[in-house]
């Protein structure tokens, strides 16, 4: 059946990015839900939604790559910080290679597209 | 936070789980579980109310759903259940369990060993009960006295057998009754389970060794405590061999040593009666050794020829009452030799 094509777009490829995104947005400070998303949006990453990254922290923690503890705030509700933990450090490094090494592929093809 | 946004709050998360009620039950919990204060993060930004900010329940829900996926080339592993490591241990000694109940099963005649034990549980629940009732006794009657095989409150019998019987049907209904137990209940029963078999086991341990102290008592007292414990009469004999009647026996403090049973059995009718005799032997006629007293005429020359030699020179028709007499006159005769030899003066008294 090919009747239909997928077209490439953000959200579809986010979806399969997303963790590795977030993994890579608490690479370098640890951070709550709110605060992950707009580090991603100010990263570039316009399309993503609050439930994607909350329900994405939520799985990646069930996993076992985050940990997690509580901050009290004095002007709002407690916040609840999300940290890479050694196997979502692990985790982050594998699969960065895996997307390095799928984007330089990607990157080829659409070269030798160009240049053919 | 003030209670209209606490309302907007628990508004919205109810929609996004309904939104979700198709999933399966342990990804929803996992993913609303921290959903509220997730929100509440959200809404203290700004003053945008959530569906301004967020989009309806359920656009969230369905943007929430698409996270749960599972991703293009295996990438991350799928969502381990939380206690992932305790669930593992529990699966593997499910398994293990599985191999032995089949293994075990053989050699009791059935296929597995768990239809035997199914076949037990009646007895399980009288059991159950019977220490149910003994853990109440036991809880009620604190420190009030050690425990013995019944349920006793207080000293009364009656008391016990009915607080025992009373569980015991009790427990008996609620094994029988296939009862539908909500989550709660069940952990209560398994729970309270585990409470009463900690609790019999130290029960019986308990018991064990108390029983085992008095064993332990006992062969104290035969194995080295007392070496004259088999002893049931006693005989005294004279230096001459005669067998001393009405013995009397002290030690060192003027106390009577007491040993022995004071009962013979006759030995003509088996009948046993208490002894005649003020002293040992309780019963003469059991004496071990022939006493040359029975027959004193023939005898009385070989035992001890020294005493009976002054004998023929006195007078030799009345024998028996002769010896008496030199030894008085020799006592006499010889009075220093008495005072240096005390041991000679018994026969004079």
């Amino acid at each position: 059946m090919r009747s239909t094509v997928h077209r490439v777009d953000t959200t579809q490829l986010l979806k399969g990015v997303l963790d590795l995104a977030v993994l890579a947005a608490l690479r370098d400070a640890d951070g709550y839900g709110y605060d992950i998303l707009r580090r991603l949006r100010a990263a570039g990453l316009d399309e993503v939604g609050d439930a994607s990254v909350y329900g994405t922290l939520r799985r990646l923690f069930a996993g076992g790559f985050l940990n997690t503890y509580v901050v009290p705030s004095d002007e709002g509700p407690h916040r609840k910080y999300y940290g890479l933990n050694a196997a979502g450090r692990a985790e982050l490094q594998r699969s960065g290679k895996v997307w390095q090494g799928f984007a330089s592929t990607m990157d080829d093809l659409l070269r030798e597209r160009e240049t053919a | 936070m003030n209670s209209t946004a606490q309302d907007e709050i628990t508004e919205y998360v109810e929609r996004v789980r309904a939104a979700l009620a198709d999933l399966p039950e342990a990804t929803r919990a996992e993913l609303l579980e921290d959903l509220p204060e997730h929100l509440a993060e959200i809404r203290a930004e700004d003053t945008l109310t959530l569906s301004d900010r967020l989009g309806t329940p359920e656009a969230y829900a369905a943007e929430l759903r698409a996270t749960t996926d599972a991703f293009v080339g295996g990438y991350p592993e799928p969502p381990k259940r939380r206690f992932a490591p305790l669930l593992d241990a529990r699966a593997d000694v499910e398994r293990v369990l599985g191999r032995v109940d089949v293994k075990i099963g053989p050699l009791i005649g059935y296929v597995k060993a768990s239809e035997f034990l199914i076949l037990l549980r009646p007895a399980w629940w009288v059991l159950r009960g019977y220490l149910a009732a003994m853990a109440i006794a036991f809880f009620l009657d604190a420190g009030g006295q050690p425990i013995g095989l019944l349920p006793r409150i207080g000293n009364s019998t009656v008391v016990a057998l009915l607080l025992l019987a009373g569980l015991v049907i009790a427990s008996i209904l609620l094994g029988q009754r296939g009862l539908r137990l909500v989550k709660w209940q069940r952990h209560a029963l398994h729970g309270g389970t585990a409470v009463l078999i900690l609790f019999a086991i130290g029960g019986f341990l308990n018991a064990d060794s108390s029983v085992r102290d008095l064993d332990y008592q006992d062969a104290g007292y035969s194995g080295g405590g007392n070496p004259y414990e088999y002893v049931q009469d006693v005989f005294v004999y004279d230096d001459q061999g005669r067998l001393v009647p009405g013995a009397r026996l002290f030690d060192q403090d003027g106390s009577p040593i007491q040993l022995g049973d004071a009962y013979c059995s006759d030995q003509a009718t088996g009948e046993v009666l208490h002894t005649r005799s003020m002293g040992y032997p309780f019963c003469p006629e059991n004496a071990p050794f022939a006493s040359p007293t029975t027959t004193p005429t023939p005898d009385a020359s070989a035992p001890s020829p020294a005493t009976s030699s002054p004998a023929p020179a006195t007078s030799s028709p009345a024998p028996a009452t002769s010896s008496p007499a030199p030894a008085t006159s020799s006592a006499a005769s010889s009075k220093e030799p008495v005072d240096r030899m005390p041991s000679a003066s018994p026969p004079t008294r």
